[in-house]
């Protein structure tokens, strides 16, 4: 198993190592010349700051050269500093990161407390009626960009019955309601096609639970249906959950962009957009890398996870 | 986009397998399909196909002028009337004129989703297209000759997979940076070649393995031919069902970047832009924005639906074996 788990971390540097290769040439295509993708619009261009840019971009080497350099200060957290306004994209990431994380985190507990019953439920009474409206609302989910749910939750929540903000975010620190109130309406908006998927997870792998010879003695024992659904079925059932909520988790850091600029969030994904509105490259760069990076990472970890876990998927094989 | 990431599985229920009934063997596909499909799967049908017409009716109108289009309540979509006259109606409710209202700047609003459906169907269309081709082609040639082909165009798919789509889209945009309806529908088009590679991958795996393809080698037909004739013609049932789908994605991706204003520029109308100048004038009036967000709701889930059906209508094609 060592040799497996050696194996997905030499896959994931490689991966790595492409991914960010990949976004550092893409971004060294841009058109116009450097020293234009590197400086706001209205910066002075004298020669002392060309040059100092020119240093500190290391523009004069080959390109696999300032690849190498870049990425040599990137393993060392310094992922660059952008002339716009200075910002160190470190520093940015450090201070934005909390907020996308609360939101793709409330967003998938939402999407659980909500998908877990739904699902037990289509499992366990198939073909009914109450299966088939739940049918029915998810395919209603799975159609609902987050743009077009966060609107229709701006316009009811906040414009209609002015029950919550519609822009800005409350810190933790500040406020816990505030808070609160902030998160809710972003992380819903998320959470509608989250729920879609998981119900229709959940549901496939509780039929297939349920017809296991376990679940029958579980019933022959006489124990309640409820105890036998929650306690014996569920767990066996959640496999496949747990791999998608990591994936999801994963988009969900970097995937929050639309969503944060609706409502003014002040997370990375916001950020991002921001710095593509404003072609700073350099936080894109770092931006891109760092969201891509924690997707990489996550999806690692699950695999790890699951060699760890189930013992069938260590001779499946890589 | 966001959570609605083109690489997020989407799980579907196992496909029901549908029977035909006795009357509808024998007739042409189509009919033989409509006969198949329960109401609200005709509902998707008949709003897709409008949809459809919607947009190779702009299209004709974009390329041929808009003199004659009046007759059934079409008004040039970017015109702006007030700069003309003083007779700028903003945001006002559907009327006789203006079949669901003006928008904020007193634009017909139902002749700018006619023509926003151009843009989506094209983008989602080029996408479903270059995807399906290329992807196909790719992942059955991976799939069936495995080893060092394989090796080589996956590595590639799971560097391109491995960003959030959204991401490296956004990208994209910013380093073409020519926002033209041709330049969005190649770069989506382009994103859309891995993911469907891995399902064409995933399903000539098995498809390599049938029967028929062992007959094949074992009566020394060309690896090629075998490729041409036996695997992608298998394979590519599967994966169109996948491109109904996807070219639904396709449609809320368009829309988001148009929502964030780095989709076809304006003037010209998009679903997504309608949507985010109707959401800055929500606080007054919300009609504006009913219109833009039916018309991605509707069609979305008309081409889900058509894709499950497409689905359902293949499944026993794997099963019968």
């Amino acid at each position: 198993m060592a040799k497996l788990i050696l194996s997905r971390l030499v896959r994931l540097i490689l991966t790595l190592l492409a991914v960010s290769a990949l976004t550092f040439f893409l971004l060294k295509q841009l058109p116009g010349s450097e020293i234009d993708a590197l400086l706001p619009p209205n910066a002075p261009r004298d020669p002392e700051t060309i040059a100092l840019l020119e240093e500190r971009f290391n523009l004069n080497d080959p390109l696999p050269v300032q690849y190498f350099k870049w990425l040599g200060n990137a393993v060392q957290g310094d992922l660059g500093t952008s002339a716009f306004g200075g910002l160190s994209v470190s520093g940015q990431i450090k201070d934005r990161l909390p907020i996308t994380a609360e939101l793709a985190f409330v967003s998938v507990f939402f999407a659980l407390i909500i998908a877990v019953p739904l699902g037990i439920i289509g499992a366990y009474r198939p073909k009914s009626k109450t299966d088939s409206i739940i049918s029915g609302i998810n395919q209603v989910f799975i159609s609902s960009p987050n743009y077009l749910v966060a609107a229709v939750l701006l316009y009811v929540l906040s414009v209609r019955y002015g029950l919550l903000p519609t822009v800005g975010w409350t810190r933790l620190g500040d406020s816990i309601t505030g808070n609160l109130k902030s998160v809710i309406m972003p992380a819903l908006s998320l959470a509608l096609l989250e729920i879609a998927i998981y119900t229709r997870l959940i549901k496939t792998d509780m039929s297939a639970t349920l017809q296991e010879d376990f679940i029958l003695s579980a019933r022959a024992k006489g124990l309640p249906n409820r105890y036998v659904l929650f306690r014996h079925a569920l767990r066996p059932s959640s496999l496949s959950l747990i791999t998608v909520l990591g994936l999801n988790l994963g988009a969900l850091l970097g995937g929050t962009v639309v969503i944060e600029f609706i409502f003014g969030l002040p997370g990375i994904g916001g950020k991002l957009l921001q710095s593509v509105f404003s072609r700073d490259v350099v936080m894109v760069q770092g931006l891109a890398v760092f969201i891509s990076m924690s997707y990489v990472v996550i999806n690692t970890l699950i695999d790890i996870a699951y060699l760890v876990v189930d013992p069938r998927t260590r001779s499946r094989g890589v | 986009m966001s959570i609605v990431d083109i690489n997020t599985p989407v799980p579907v229920p196992e496909a029901a397998l549908i029977e035909l009934s006795e009357d509808a063997k024998g007739k042409g596909r189509v009919r033989r399909y409509w006969s198949a499909m329960g109401w609200g799967t005709r509902l998707a049908a008949v709003w897709f196909s409008f949809i459809v017409l919607a947009a190779i009716f702009t299209t004709l109108l974009v390329v041929f002028g808009f003199e004659g289009a009046s007759f059934i309540g079409l008004q040039d979509p970017d015109g702006l009337p007030f700069l003309v006259g003083s007779d700028a109606k903003p945001n006002e409710g559907p009327s006789l004129d203006n079949w669901l209202g003006t928008d904020n700047l007193g634009r017909d609003i139902f002749s700018r989703i006619l023509h926003g459906s151009r843009i989506s169907l094209t983008v989602s269309l080029t996408a479903a297209v270059f995807g399906m081709t290329f992807g196909l082609f790719l992942g059955c040639l991976a799939g069936f000759k495995r080893g060092k082909v394989e090796t080589v165009i996956m590595s590639i798919v799971d560097v391109i997979l491995a960003f959030p789509a959204l991401i490296l889209l956004l990208i994209m945009v910013i380093v073409l940076g020519r926002q033209t309806l041709s330049f969005i529908s190649l770069t989506i088009g382009l994103l859309a070649i891995p993911p469907f590679t891995r399902v064409a991958r995933a399903n000539s795996l098995s498809v390599s393995n049938r029967e028929y393809v062992m007959a094949a080698r074992a009566i020394g037909t060309k690896p090629t031919k075998i490729l041409f004739k036996e695997i992608i013609p298998n394979v590519a049932p599967s994966v169109f069902g996948y491109a109904l789908v996807y070219a639904a994605l396709i449609i809320a991706v368009e829309g988001a970047l148009a929502f964030l204003g780095l989709s076809v520029q304006p003037p010209t109308a998009t679903w997504g832009q309608m949507l985010n100048e109707a959401r800055g004038d929500i606080k007054v009036t919300v009609v504006p924005a009913l219109w833009p967000a039916g018309a991605f709701f509707f069609t979305i889930l008309s081409l889900n639906t058509l894709g499950d059906f497409y689905r359902s209508m293949t499944a026993f094609r794997g099963s019968s074996l």
